[in-house]
């Protein structure tokens, strides 16, 4: 059985061993690191992209948290050790190499002015830092399946089994030994950096607003920002979707208001409205299916679940038979099953004689939708 | 969506061959990304053999839209397509026919100038689903020999040869 959390507690005199003193603060951390686990989801949460030029890459400072808790902080810009890298067999140049980030626990120097029970310097203090490495192509897969920790542990020190996060991706000239681009995406594993989230049944604001965006207002990126607000007003709040400007304002493409008016300043597409009729028509040829109306699904008419109506007339205007020619219509209908055309006619006057000539046809399509879209309604 | 009045092609993959086109007064802001919805199990040609009707696999059927023009919706079969991949167009048979002629077992294509991959679509007169045969040709090469292999003999077929810029040719012959 796992041994419950334990809490530092202290009485009046008690001589304080350092192990006592450690435990105070392994507690908060530990607690810390619990709260980052199981109330967020783990990633960076700021900053920590990688920047290409001239052969040389940068990580941007910022901080990550990984999935034991542990707050990774890179304080300053940093350029990528080139030679740390030159250690994969080279094969093609378009290979996506991922760029790892891991917490690291490293004690500091020893103060010159403290010693030891010995009479040893020893230090009094533990430096948070990390390391960047390299993977194998593929192996960023391996990283997004990282076993999680025991609910009780703390943070991860970063010496043993270190929680890796990826921070993108790097493609090497092995004839240059330099770095030849960034990627932040492998399409061919489907994965790319992870960012921090939140574990949360509810999410209220007190500001009588609130905002989901992709990123912050006036991120540097190459897709604009976009957002969603819920806004309450005095008379009657809104949710408002679109892109967020550099100045954290949206600029509105749809709004559902309070009263459940919605405001698009688009096209709505795909929904049918029920208790609707909708229409096609055009010109088709002897051999096709029928067009439907726009949005209307081919399986919706198929099961029954709308009702077709189709009408068809021989096509005449700029069928010009040669000289001497006569078409006349022998056939013009649509399979009622499968709407497919059967459309032909024939010159009674030229071999061979009665021969079916496949024609063009008018048609007109249209579709009932039924007030209630319920399954075989 | 585009204002100009819109027309919709099928026509067969990779090679080009217009198969037939139609027109939807409310064109969708997208195509369909396949043909099925217009040709279900199958396009069936009837105009290319008289009394037969070849049932083209919807597999080998692409859809694309571009501007409506008249006389080519009444004429598809005269069309072909070029540049799909990117913007299609649409253009008349620039050359000569190819000639088609069996000789058990094969069927000898000649073509006028060089060409590229051929399609054969081989179906019973007595109906059924088409047997597709196919032979990439070489830069240099003006004959080409497609052995008619699994085929009844002494049924009779109809050879629907497509080639990239010729008109579609059909050769009906006895299967030895």
């Amino acid at each position: 059985m796992t041994t419950p959390i334990v809490r530092p507690t202290f009485y009046e005199g008690e001589i304080l061993p350092a192990s006592d003193l450690t435990a105070t603060v392994d507690y908060a951390r530990n607690q810390v690191a619990r709260h980052s686990r199981y109330l967020h989801s783990w990633g960076i949460s700021s900053g920590l992209t990688l920047k290409f030029a001239s052969g040389n890459v940068t990580l941007s400072a910022g901080v990550a948290i990984d999935g034991t808790g542990r707050e990774i902080v890179v304080p300053d810009d940093l350029q990528l050790d080139s030679t740390t890298f030159d250690v994969f067999p080279q094969v093609d140049p378009s290979t996506l190499y991922p760029v790892f980030l891991n917490g690291v626990d490293q004690p500091a120097p020893p103060s010159s002015n403290l010693s030891g029970a010995c009479g040893g310097a020893q230090s009094t203090a533990i430096q948070e830092t990390y390391t960047i490495s390299f993977g194998a192509p593929g192996s960023e897969l391996q990283a997004a399946a990282q076993p999680a920790p025991s609910i009780t542990d703390g943070p991860d020190g970063g010496v043993t089994g270190a929680w890796l996060i990826l921070l993108g991706f790097v493609t090497w000239d092995d004839t240059k030994k330099q770095f030849t681009s960034v990627a932040n995406f492998n399409k061919s594993s489907n994965v790319g950096p992870q960012y921090v989230g939140v574990n949360a049944s509810q999410v209220i604001s007190s500001s009588g607003s609130l905002l989901l965006a992709t990123h912050p207002p006036a991120a540097p990126g190459a897709n604009p920002v976009m957002g969603v607000q819920i806004q309450e007003a005095s008379t009657g709040g809104q949710m408002v979707f679109g892109e967020l400007g550099a100045d954290g304002k949206l600029t509105p493409a749809l709004t559902v208001k309070a009263n459940g008016d919605v405001i698009a300043t688009g096209q709505l597409k795909g929904a049918v409205t029920p208790g609707s009729m909708q229409v096609q028509s055009g010109i088709a040829f002897d051999g096709m299916i029928l067009p439907l109306p726009v949005g209307i699904d081919p399986a919706d008419a198929a099961a029954g679940k709308v009702t077709v109506h189709t009408h068809v007339t021989p096509h005449h205007e700029s069928v010009n038979p040669p000289v001497n020619h006569y078409y006349v219509p022998v056939e013009c209908r649509v399979d009622t099953s499968t709407r497919r055309v059967h459309c032909s006619v024939i010159d009674p006057l030229n071999p061979p004689p009665f021969a079916r000539i496949p024609a063009w046809c008018d048609y007109l399509v249209i579709v009932a939708v039924p007030a209630s879209q319920g399954s075989g309604s | 969506m585009s204002q100009t009045p819109q027309m919709d092609v099928l026509y067969l993959k990779d090679l080009g061959h217009v198969l037939g086109i139609f027109t939807r007064n409310s064109e969708p802001g997208d195509i369909e990304a396949d043909a099925s919805a217009f040709v279900g199990d199958g396009l069936h040609l009837r105009a290319l053999k008289p009394g037969q009707d070849l049932v083209v696999p919807p597999a080998l059927i692409g859809l694309f839209r571009t501007d409506r023009n008249w006389r080519q919706i009444l004429s598809p079969l005269n069309l072909y397509a070029t540049h799909l991949d990117t913007a299609p167009v649409l253009s008349s048979f620039p050359g000569p026919a190819l000639t088609v002629a069996y000789a058990a077992p094969n069927l000898k294509i000649t073509l006028a100038n060089v060409g590229a991959t051929i399609q054969v679509l081989v179906l019973d007169t007595a109906g059924g689903a088409p047997v597709q045969f196919s032979a990439a040709v070489t830069t240099t090469q003006t004959n080409v020999s497609l052995a008619m292999t699994g085929l009844i003999v002494g049924h009779q077929y109809n050879a629907f040869v497509f080639v990239p810029a010729y008109p579609i040719a059909v050769q009906t012959f006895t299967a030895a």
